[in-house]
């Protein structure tokens, strides 16, 4: 199966409930050790688009995991890709769209950092933001390993 | 091959693109106000329904015509669609997102705002049609040239 996560952004709260999912980010580990040890978490301008899409990795049931980040449109995202796979015959079921957002007025202060170029402060806000919120993403991915056994 | 209009709230000028490619509509005088208000989905949809992909027919090259909204997500919209598709394995060949957004005026905006989103349909649906047809040759413009595009791709 694949398994998409959504986020206002795809570097952020997205990427975190990915990789949560595939045990990169552990609480045993260390949040913040965990978030920085991933490629693009909280890298560019780039990753902050809307449309920002990559391939996180399989989960040990081999489920293949993706972000796609939909500014704050989680929903209506969910609604067209439902429609858009039943219109090309292929099964909605086949592939999970998860709801990752936590908090889009977070995400969108992020943003700003990103675009005023001051990353580093942007990185400290982002790993504040999602140590804040990590309950409400373990129980997002925990969900969906549910559903998925 | 699926042609997707799509714009804000999937019921101004989305629906009278469509319209104008499946002959639904004129493409040489402007339509009267019967004639939009007995097209499917105009000036009908709400909330709920953004997201919604929606089938109008099939043109006389058999291409299948959808309308759907995208709220602000502008043209990212039909990025975020395709990156769905390219992990689905859909057939990215055989679809195109055209955005309709880019010739929308400012009265359609208010009048689909008054109308959709406050409910005062006596009020907006007036100001909406007026504002669709000052666009609406920009609109035949346009399908011209999606047609355009789908006669060279197919």
């Amino acid at each position: 199966m694949k398994i998409i996560y959504l986020g206002s952004h795809g570097c952020y709260s997205a990427l975190a409930a990915a990789a949560i999912h595939l045990g990169l980010y552990s609480k045993e580990r260390g949040l913040v050790k965990s978030l920085l040890a991933l490629d693009f978490f909280c890298s560019d301008k780039n990753s902050i688009k809307p449309g920002f899409s990559k391939k996180i990795g399989k989960d040990k049931n081999d489920n293949e995991l993706f972000v796609v980040g939909v500014a704050g449109e989680t929903q209506l995202i969910k609604k067209s890709s439902h429609d858009f796979l039943r219109i090309n015959g292929l099964d909605p079921e086949s592939i999970l769209l998860v709801d990752a957002s936590i908090s889009n007025f977070f995400e969108s202060i992020l943003k700003i950092f990103v675009w005023l170029n001051i990353e580093r402060v942007a990185t400290i806000f982002a790993v504040y933001y999602l140590r804040y919120y990590q309950k409400k993403l373990f129980s997002i991915v925990d969900e969906v390993i549910n559903r998925l056994e | 091959m699926k042609v997707i209009y799509n714009c804000y709230g999937g019921s101004h000028s989305s629906v009278t693109t469509a319209a104008i490619h499946l002959g639904l509509l004129p493409s040489n005088r402007l339509p009267t106000y019967d004639e939009f208000m007995s097209l499917p989905y105009f000036d009908s949809q709400t909330a709920v329904d953004h997201g919604k992909f929606r089938f109008l027919g099939k043109d006389n090259s058999d291409n299948q015509i959808y309308i759907s909204s995208k709220r602000n997500l502008s043209k990212y919209y039909g990025d975020i669609m395709l990156h769905v598709a390219k992990i689905a394995e859909a057939d990215l060949t055989d679809m195109i997102f055209i955005d309709t957004m880019p010739y929308v005026n400012i009265f359609m905006v208010i009048g689909g705002y008054t109308s959709r989103r406050l409910g005062l349909i006596n009020i907006g649906r007036p100001i909406v049609i007026y504002g669709t047809k000052l666009s609406y040759f920009k609109f035949v413009h346009l399908v011209e040239a999606v047609k355009y595009r789908l006669r060279r791709e197919t």
